[in-house]
């Protein structure tokens, strides 16, 4: 059974231009959290020399000479685009597994007549029905579609098929490329030699399980085509979730740091609860001055709760303490974060003996209500006091554009005369 | 210092105060063992400052003395040396020589002076326990020994809760364990009285070395329970633990059975496999076996979306109205295995905590909570 890997074309700079067409054909780079990397370039971007991941104010001159159109990143219109991209993908093949947030494998049927063609269709109403343009990659295994769709990536047909000829396809690739050759199997095939995806192919099975263990040989058997690697049929369920930023400015105040802590927590919490988990262990920590500075260093502090919870007010009740614990006044914040693990399931959380569960089906329902909320009027519609109203700690976003499809605030206007 | 011992016997000596030594201490001396001559024997002694060793090893002492030695790195280097007598001498450069044959080592010390004082003085008071008592109490309760840190707890769950008291005017000592989700209690008459009826902590690794120590010894030993320390003796073997003071959970009400009004009595050994089969059949993340009780059956319920699910009947009468409960198949297994016969499952509703119990003897009490479904 075929599968192919559907890939978003520079997916946060595409997301972009779907609300300001102006953009096409111009350069334009996306900052990831705080405005301080390229995370995502046009191709016009990558043309003139942008690198991804160089830090903003070391291509500032390129941008300020080429005109690049530059935007602090927008995760709450990428998600919901994303969730646009995906949604079209189920109708079109129920069959389908998210990879991330611009990649989705589809399972096709095995009788397929013309994967090109069908690969075409898809790949036009995707574009009709969200704006994102995407590449596909169609191939006998998950790593061959992979492959496919690195390769579709630079044709401007988008779409390619590694079904008669994968060796034509595979002589082209670099070995790096390939799905699951991590940067350490990389630097180690490169140095024994073996430059290309075909390369690695033909090496005899006894070596790469020497070499590579059973993983390695996976990656092999599949760009033979021999599918070792089906579409995950159970929902992929994180074992730990984080939530750190830095902060737009300096924090020194015990207030502002807590309330930022809360503010994490907060949206740690949400993310369990969206997997259906609770946790049962909590760790913060925090970071102060930055490594170029004397006097850098992050502390942490955690903390094994009695019984598992995904409740906000206990998880800030937590931190807060943690925070209070770790605070030293006179020292200047520059980060912060939370990660949630132990994650077990929401529905059967062992009680504790001593403690009482803070956790009853009237808080539950709070969290649901407080979830759907959010989820249909956009995030933030609804949070808790204690990670702060103004929020002066938060991440520089001076240039992002406006949330327009999750806010009714920033909802675009189409004037008429 | 210079002696001449069996290779033999000086590896089972060190084997046996190894675990008493520290690994992970910020005080290097205590991964050494003491080695001292005295009369003619060897005399190695252990610890971490709050459980300690000592054993007497006969050899031949050509000059006395006294050294600390790494006591890992020795025992690794003896396991791997033919049998035969050794030779240990301490020589001028801080260093001893070990040889034996065509083997010669020289192995870094550091200064005896340095080594804490230990002190088994006190070995001769208090209460005499015989050792399959405790083994017997530690076997019953170790498994629910708190692993976490505890620090939002009040508590001190990280050791067994020793407490004295009289049930019908016979004097008892009774052990308790808890991680807080499960408590463990058992209960032994004893024929003295001791007061420690405020109750006393015995760290988990003592608790461990001791259990060891009374596995591997000989007939004739016994163990001494004075309101500070618990001591080891036996012929050749000297090992006490300091107890210490903390606080424990008031549990006394949790384990009365008249609480519980659902009763369920059930094959101990059946319930165990039909639990063994579901453990195969849990998902890492829920890791929970539904219980339905009913007027003759208890059917386990397991599920793994991964691999699939099981469903297993097992004989058993009720009086009560029917349960549906939840609970972690590992607690349940843990003290099912210390059941021979007949158990007895004491309920309260589907939300409660479930109390477990030998259907003949009511001195061993396990109380599990379940899960929140």
């Amino acid at each position: 059974m075929p599968f192919a890997l559907v890939d978003c074309n520079n997916f946060y700079v595409s997301c972009e231009k779907v609300f300001n067409p102006g953009l096409e054909g111009k350069p334009v780079v996306v900052l990831s959290n705080n405005d301080g990397c390229i995370i995502a370039r046009s191709n016009e971007a990558k043309a003139l020399g942008i690198k991804m991941g160089e830090p903003f104010f070391r291509c500032r001159e390129i941008i300020q000479r080429y005109n690049v159109r530059v935007y602090s990143s927008n995760f709450s219109l990428y998600g919901d685009m994303s969730a646009r991209v995906m949604e079209t993908l189920g109708l079109l093949c129920p069959d389908m597994e998210i990879y991330s947030i611009d990649e989705a494998f589809l399972s096709l049927d095995k009788g397929i007549p013309d994967p090109i063609a069908w690969g075409m269709g898809v790949r036009k109403t995707v574009l009709k029905w969200t704006g994102v343009p995407v590449s596909i990659g169609i191939g006998p295994t998950k790593t061959l579609a992979k492959v496919a769709a690195h390769v579709a990536k630079a044709m401007p047909e988008g779409v390619v098929y590694t079904g008669a000829d994968a060796d034509a396809v595979l002589k082209d690739v670099d070995v790096a490329d390939v799905w699951g050759i991590g940067v350490k199997y990389a630097r180690k095939l490169k140095a024994m030699g073996i430059r290309t995806a075909l390369e690695l192919k033909d090496l005899p099975d006894n070596w790469i399980k020497r070499h590579m263990r059973s993983t390695g040989l996976r990656t092999v058997m599949e760009l033979k085509g021999i599918a070792c690697i089906q579409l995950g049929d159970v929902a992929f369920t994180k074992k730990s979730v984080m939530c750190s930023r830095s902060f737009g400015r300096d924090v020194h105040d015990l207030g502002e740091l807590e309330e930022a802590v809360a503010a994490y927590a907060s949206r740690a919490a949400e993310k369990i609860r969206a997997q259906g988990s609770a946790a049962s262990c909590i760790q913060i920590f925090l970071a102060s001055g930055s490594l170029r500075e004397t006097g850098h260093g992050i502390v942490s502090s955690s903390v094994e709760l009695p019984e598992a919870t995904s409740y906000t007010p206990e998880i800030i009740r937590m931190v807060k303490l943690m925070v209070g614990r770790l605070y030293r006044s006179g020292t200047v914040y520059k980060k912060a974060g939370v990660i949630l693990s132990g994650l077990v399931d929401r529905g059967k959380v062992q009680k504790s003996l001593f403690c009482p569960s803070r956790e009853t089906p009237a808080s539950q329902r709070l969290m649901e209500t407080m979830d759907s909320l959010n989820q249909r009027w956009g995030r933030g519609t609804i949070t808790f006091a204690a990670g702060g109203i103004e929020r002066p700690w938060k991440m520089r976003q001076a240039r992002r554009s406006p949330r327009f499809t999750t806010s009714w605030d920033e909802l675009p206007l189409a004037r008429a005369n | 210092m210079d002696i001449k011992i069996e290779k033999f016997q000086l590896q089972k000596g060190l084997q046996k105060v190894q675990g008493f030594t520290e690994k992970r201490s910020t005080l290097p001396i205590l991964s050494h063992v003491l080695m001292e001559t005295n009369g003619g024997k060897l005399i190695i002694k252990a610890t971490d400052l709050h459980t300690s060793v000592q054993v007497k090893l006969v050899c031949e002492v050509k000059e006395p003395g006294a050294c600390t030695v790494h006591a890992k790195g020795l025992l690794d280097i003896l396991k791997e040396l033919p049998d035969g007598d050794i030779s240990i001498k301490r020589s001028d450069d801080g260093r001893i020589h070990i040889t034996l044959d065509r083997y010669r080592f020289k192995l870094n010390i550091m200064d005896p002076e340095e080594y804490p004082l230990i002190d088994f003085s006190k070995m001769d008071e208090g209460l005499i326990i015989a050792p399959d008592v405790i083994k017997s109490m530690i076997d019953n309760t170790f498994f629910s020994i708190s692993q976490g840190n505890g620090e939002e707890l009040k508590y001190t769950l990280e050791g067994a809760y020793l407490v004295t008291g009289k049930d019908d005017n016979i004097p008892y000592l009774e052990m308790a364990t808890t991680d807080a989700k499960r408590l463990s209690v058992v209960r032994y008459p004893i024929d003295q009285a001791l007061d420690i009826s405020g109750g006393i902590i015995i760290p988990r690794k003592g608790l461990q070395e001791i259990r060891r120590l009374i596995e591997t010894s000989d007939a004739d030993t016994y163990m001494r329970l004075s309101e500070g320390s618990l001591y080891f003796v036996s012929e050749d073997t000297v090992a006490t633990i300091r107890l210490i003071s903390g606080s424990f959970p008031e549990y006394a009400g949790v384990i009365k059975s008249e609480a519980y009004p659902i009763k369920i009595k059930i094959d101990a050994e059946e319930l165990l496999n039909a639990l063994k089969v579901c453990s195969a059949l849990v998902s890492e993340i829920s890791n929970s076996v539904r219980f339905v009780f009913s007027d003759k059956t208890t059917t386990l319920y397991a599920k793994d979306p991964e691999k699939g699910d099981v469903e297993i009947v097992v004989d058993s009468s009720q009086s009560g109205p029917d349960v549906d409960i939840t609970f972690n198949p590992r607690y349940f297994i843990d003290c099912l295995s210390m059941i021979s016969g007949d158990a007895l499952i004491l309920l309260k509703d589907s939300e409660g905590p479930c109390l477990i119990m030998p259907g003949d003897n009511s001195n061993r009490r396990w109380l599990i909570m379940p899960m929140r479904y």
